[in-house]
């Protein structure tokens, strides 16, 4: 398989090119937080303004109303996408909530992907037992409900923190939803990995390796790795859009990012409780979610057709935001996934 | 000393309940006559009348069983249908705060120096399930209550002699407490003078239910009680039916009204949805543990003022700082804090219900002060810059403070933080579960720096207030005392005036304020203010007769319909 | 030596499999609960401000102070007893479950049929569109990005939307809430028409892409020229053959999610719709870390998926002989 005739082709596709210039400007807009939290809104992400007043087009309006209703999108410099509740620009924390959880999704996406090579290459390379033991856990994780195991680890993680042996992480750090959501994902990405593995195993270029007497971590890691990149690639961008997806899940039921950092999740969820009177608190974050992760599925899905233009991965964003990790299709009844007797 | 009353149900009603949105119009109250009968403006409601009148509820009560039930949620549901010895006058404002007999044929005689309570049992009362009500029948009430672990039980242990021995199972019964079936009556031993103790025998858990009723909760089918309503149709989570007791007309308690509309309450957790159904008239009740969110402020102030309004309640919200640990053992960091708040910004952020204040006690307490606030008006927003100053003064600058709070109040903390990082501390938040917020935050261990609370009343009794600042119930296991302050002041003063009776409180009102000024002096916590509740109600509903008693909210015994 | 029924095996293999997987999620939401520090919920269930001796008597009246193990036990002896009770609320949760379900139940279903019905369309719609014209091209380009746009779609941000615009502004729907069948069938209809839609607009999109997929690769396929070749009509072919072959990942598909939402899963769903399901419980459970409704709803939810996977595996077994129940 060319990667680099594929990575050209993949430029060619006018909706890969869109997709991906629009993530590149989500993240770069999210990067650049900071120049426009002090150049052009003049305030901070946490920075509360409830009691102030400012000129909307000659008017001195409040930024929030006695009665809690905070002003809409003034599409000024100030307060340009309106206030939250705390009298918050929401257009300077939307760009502070976008690189939390940009932040949180590529670590997560990373991680699985480290995790679910190795899970992939230790069951499908030394098979029997071992692989059996990693498919069971793999099966065990998948058939848990994903978000309620995600939110419980998160509600109980939030207060105590988490000692990882090599590093602790506090309650409130932005490495426990990229953890739990890390680890949520990997049976996701492993299982066809493996069954790839298995197949590649049985490959003329291995047993040639094999008889030359390379070890067989040599051979994992130098035969099989390089072939296994064009499918890491085709989930990469499924993996970082279900991650972003999971983030917001996560943030929504008070499990995922800790006050005051903002993420468009938590953002969404606190709008949700002003509906009907700020709908911008809830529209803001939600259309840049929509923006970042539709983006992920395009590329993700130009990649796929670029690069296994076989479907041989089957490799499937899941639906929506949807609770419940649903299942990927079922891999092709081939008698080729040869699962070891 | 324990004490749970907690009003807006903060433990239970989570934060998703606020977020979920709840039924609207008529179908939500499925199957009522208020639905049947083209539930729009009231047309052909007439004789809908005699049908039940529904309240649609944020949260669902904790239990309905009197002797689990602690929530508000639970107790207005309650206290009409499982009256005990004594209960509050049904009324508006500080009158509804005064203790009244209720199956009691008087007040008590009260001897040997306080210790000894003596009172009668009324003649002829019957359960809603028409067995006689014996005097007995009140000694089980409270042994139910203990064994079933009601979390204001101590209330109980603490002050009836052979309580404690019950609870801990050395003994089969209550040896404090004697009662005698064929007269009536009913002699409870106190270990000490309790002044508050005719509010204790007024909680809903001292609600008499028949000797006998099995000792495990039992939400889903509370047992018989006596009151003017019984409940019935119990789905959990979802509604309930208060019933118009048939037996009640006859029994007649003075000051007891006898209600003339059945109470069908339907649990929905969305405040915009239930606020249109009342303002639409197709339900009759909102339930004043929510505030109205604020576009139905608004249209209620257009469009019902004539049925709307404001009631305060006695719940204080406070920040609590811990004065026994770095930077808050600091009286000056502490003035600093205080100082800097920003009442009004709270005032918003609690959709308006709120009313700012800085001292302890809310103003229909006896004991609050009307002095000047001594850091600034309340309804001033705080003087940052003065309060940057004197952070520094105190040494403290550049400490770091952890704020905790629940998620319901994730707002009032992050305002708080950036007010902490304003005047020149490192501030970092903690918002956890409201179920574990409160036995997390207590706990010493724990070393919360400072954290929202709010506080419901108990009763209307000062004393109760003041235990959270009572020294001598600190311990490693948690307390009412969240910021560990240890006043001496405060421990003796509450020693001496917690054991006056109730009704003699006017006598030594002057003490408490001189207690409160003190306080609000030493800045112990950082007081927003009190909370207040809305008043919404149906064009049907008569506005003027339904009384939002002080203690339990909307009294539904005096709902009547036009 | 013959071996036993390939059918007897399979069910046998599954049922030991489903018996091992409940186990394992049981232990593990247990753990998780009961190992993480602060998870302690005699805290809880003791009250807002307890004394030592209160948390000391709830630990012994619940047990707490037992091993880990012997806790375990109790509580799955409970739970398959049904007379396990939550520690917040102290309910009796298979009842409390039993008062959700009916809006659970109201949800899948529908949804079910709905975005299953949505799905084969738009999947069949854009299949056939992708052979055709330049024209019949960009449509089916229309229709990946309508299914795109669902597949990205957060559950709750759809839900707030859906109820915003046509519940707050136009007043069409109700503002969420669940109204019982049996009381008010209108209700119930109007009550549910919006978590349908959101749940389809999700589930949806994802279906037609995977049967768009699934119905290409078929009609490359050797049988399907060999079909053609024989003379049978390209609208036999399509049905018969290809679209036959095509629906079976989508049946499997479609079982798997209709046991997680049956079980609870639309955790998002359900609460941006306040139908009080199981879901919902579910979610305010973890908030509470309330470790008996989670346990009971978890174990629920994996005992559905691994019962509806095993009567999907028989349904793609009965319709093509190529797949062997393992």
């Amino acid at each position: 398989m060319n990667d680099r005739g594929a990575l050209r082709r993949l430029l060619h596709e006018p909706h890969a090119l869109i997709a991906g210039a629009v993530l590149t400007a989500i993240v770069i807009a999210c990067l650049l937080a900071p120049v426009y939290a002090a150049d052009v809104a003049h305030t901070g992400p946490d920075a509360t303004h409830v009691t102030e007043t400012i000129v909307v087009s000659g008017k001195k309006v409040e930024v929030v109303s006695p009665t809690g209703v905070p002003i809409g999108p003034t599409w000024t410099g100030r307060f340009l996408l309106g206030a939250d509740e705390n009298g918050r620009d929401v257009a300077v924390r939307l760009l502070y909530g976008g690189r939390n959880s940009l932040e949180i999704a590529a670590v997560a996406t990373v991680l699985s992907i480290v995790l679910a090579v190795a899970v992939a290459l230790i069951a499908g390379w030394l098979g029997g037992a071992v692989d059996s033991l990693l498919c069971r856990l793999m099966d065990l994780i998948w058939s848990y409900p994903v978000l309620l195991l995600g939110v419980a680890l998160g509600v109980t993680l939030a207060v105590s923190g988490i000692d990882l042996g090599f590093t602790t992480l506090r309650g409130g750090s932005l490495m426990l939803p990229a953890l739990i959501i890390g680890v949520v994902y990997v049976p996701y990405m492993a299982r066809p990995l493996r069954a790839r593995t298995i197949e590649l195993r049985g490959r003329e270029f291995v047993d040639a390796a094999r008889q030359q007497g390379l070890s067989g971590t040599r051979i994992m890691l130098g035969e099989i790795l390089p072939n296994l990149s064009s499918s890491i690639l085709v989930f990469a961008p499924l993996l970082l859009a279900n991650a972003i997806l999971m983030e917001a899940g996560l943030s929504f039921l008070g499990a995922g990012v800790q006050p005051p950092a903002p993420s468009w999740g938590t953002m969404i969820s606190e709008g949700t409780r002003l509906m009907p009177d700020a709908i911008h608190l809830v529209l803001a974050p939600g259309l840049m979610l929509l923006a970042a992760v539709v983006s992920a599925n395009v590329l993700a899905e130009a990649a796929r057709d670029v690069l296994d233009p076989r479907a041989r991965l089957r490799a499937q964003p899941t639906a929506g935001g949807l609770d419940w990790v649903p299942t990927v299709p079922p891999a092709p009844p081939a008698p080729s996934d040869g699962e070891p007797a | 000393m324990v004490a749970q009353c907690r009003r807006g149900d903060t433990n239970l009603n989570s934060r998703i309940n606020r977020l979920a949105i709840a039924a609207l119009g008529c179908a939500a109250a499925a199957g009522l006559a208020a639905c049947g009968g083209g539930g729009s403006t009231g047309t052909g409601n007439a004789s809908a009348a005699a049908g039940p009148a529904t309240v649609v509820a944020a949260s669902a009560p904790d239990s309905l069983d009197p002797q689990v039930g602690a929530t508000t949620s639970s107790t207005e549901a309650t206290w009409n249908a499982y009256l005990g010895l004594y209960t509050y006058k049904h009324a508006n404002g500080s009158a509804g705060t005064q203790v009244i007999p209720a199956l009691a044929a008087g007040m008590p005689s009260i001897s040997q120096g306080g210790t000894l309570y003596t009172t009668t049992l009324r003649k002829g009362l019957v359960f809603s399930n028409g067995a006689p009500v014996k005097a007995g029948d009140f000694a089980y009430a409270i042994e139910r209550a203990i064994k079933l672990n009601w979390e204001g039980k101590s209330f109980f242990t603490e002050n009836i002699a052979g309580a404690e021995a019950y609870d801990q199972g050395k003994a089969s019964s209550i040896s404090g407490i004697k009662t005698d079936d064929a007269t009536g009556q009913i002699q409870i031993k106190l270990l000490a003078p309790y002044g508050a103790f005719l509010n204790v025998l007024a909680f809903p858990a001292a609600g008499l239910v028949p000797a006998g009723t099995p000792m495990k909760a039992l939400p889903n089918d509370p047992p018989p009680g006596v009151g003017p309503y019984e409940i019935a149709h119990v789905k959990p989570g979802h509604s309930f039916e208060e019933q118009i007791d048939p037996h009640w007309a006859a029994q007649a308690v003075p000051g007891i009204p006898t209600p003339t509309v059945a109470i069908q309450v339907s649990v929905q957790s969305n405040p915009g949805a239930q606020a249109d159904e009342v303002l639409s008239s197709s339900a009759d009740l909102f339930d004043w543990n929510t505030p109205l969110p604020p576009a139905a402020v608004a249209q209620a102030q257009r469009e019902a003022s004539s049925r709307y309004s404001l009631e305060p309640v006695a719940q204080v919200s406070f920040f609590f700082l811990d004065t026994a640990a770095a930077p808050f053992d600091n009286a000056l960091a502490r003035e600093a804090v205080v100082t800097a708040l920003n009442r009004p910004a709270f005032q918003k952020l609690a959709s308006g219900y709120l009313q700012p204040g800085c001292y302890l006690l809310p103003p229909q307490i006896v004991g609050h002060p009307s002095a000047p606030c001594p850091y600034g008006s309340p309804t001033a927003d705080g003087d940052v810059a003065k309060a940057k100053e004197m952070v520094q003064r105190s040494g403290t600058a550049g400490q770091s403070v952890t704020v905790w709070g629940d998620t319901p109040h994730k707002a009032f903390v992050d305002n708080f933080a950036q007010t902490l990082d304003a005047i020149g501390y490192k501030a970092s938040e903690r918002v956890i579960s409201p179920a574990t917020y409160y036995p997390t935050v207590a706990t010493p261990k724990t070393g919360a720096q400072a954290g929202f609370a709010e506080y419901a009343e108990d009763f209307p009794n000062p004393v109760d207030f003041y235990q959270l600042l009572n020294g001598n119930t600190i311990n490693p296991e948690g307390s009412h005392d969240l910021g560990l302050v240890r006043d001496s002041m405060i421990d003796s003063e509450i020693e001496t005036l917690g054991k006056l009776p109730t009704s003699r409180l006017p006598s030594v009102a002057g003490r408490w304020e001189a207690l409160e000024e003190h306080t609000a002096k030493q800045a112990y916590m950082a007081v927003i203010g009190y909370q207040e509740a809305p008043k919404l109600t149906s064009a049907r509903v008569d506005f003027g007769a339904l009384v939002f008693s002080p203690v339990y909210g909307p009294d539904w015994t005096t709902l009547k319909l036009k | 030596m013959r071996a036993a029924h390939p059918m007897l095996t399979f069910a046998v293999r599954r049922l030991v499999a489903m018996v091992l997987v409940l186990f394992a999620i049981s232990v593990l939401t247990f753990l998780i609960f009961q190992v993480i520090p602060d998870g302690d919920p005699a805290l809880r269930l003791a009250g807002k401000f307890a004394t030592p001796q209160e948390i000391k008597d709830v630990r012994i009246q619940w047990g707490f102070n037992q091993p880990i193990w012997v806790q375990y036990l109790r509580m799955m002896e409970q739970i398959f007893t049904g007379k396990v009770i939550s520690y917040t609320q102290q309910v009796n949760v298979v009842r409390q479950i039993g008062e959700d379900l009916p809006a659970t139940i109201s949800l899948t279903v529908g949804a079910s049929v709905l975005w299953l019905i949505a799905g084969v369309a738009l999947g069949v719609v854009g299949a056939l569109l992708a052979r055709r014209g330049r024209v019949a091209r960009a449509a089916d380009r229309l229709l990946g990005a309508v299914a795109m746009t669902g597949i990205s779609m957060p559950a709750f941000l759809l839900g707030d939307l859906l109820l915003f615009y046509l519940g707050f502004k136009l007043h069409v729907f109700p503002l969420g809430g669940y109204v019982p069948l049996t009381e008010d069938p209108v209700g119930w209809l109007t009550h549910m028409i919006l978590p349908w839609i959101s749940v389809t607009v999700l589930f949806a999109g994802f279906y037609s892409r995977v049967l768009r997929a699934s119905i290409l690769d078929t009609m490359g396929e050797s049988y399907v020229a060999t079909a053609r070749a024989k003379g049978i009509s390209p609208r036999r072919v399509m049905v018969s053959h290809v679209l036959r072959n095509s629906l079976l990942p989508i049946v499997s598909l479609w079982g798997l999610d209709f046991a997680a939402v049956l079980g609870g899963g639309a955790l998002l769903t359900e609460t941006v719709f306040n139908l009080k399901g199981v879901g919902q419980y579910a979610a305010e459970s973890t908030q509470r870390l309330d470790i008996p409704p989670i346990m009971v709803i978890t174990m629920l939810t994996a005992f559905l998926v691994v019962v509806l996977s095993t009567v999907t595996d028989l349904v793609q077994a009965a319709l093509d002989p190529r797949v062997r129940l393992r």
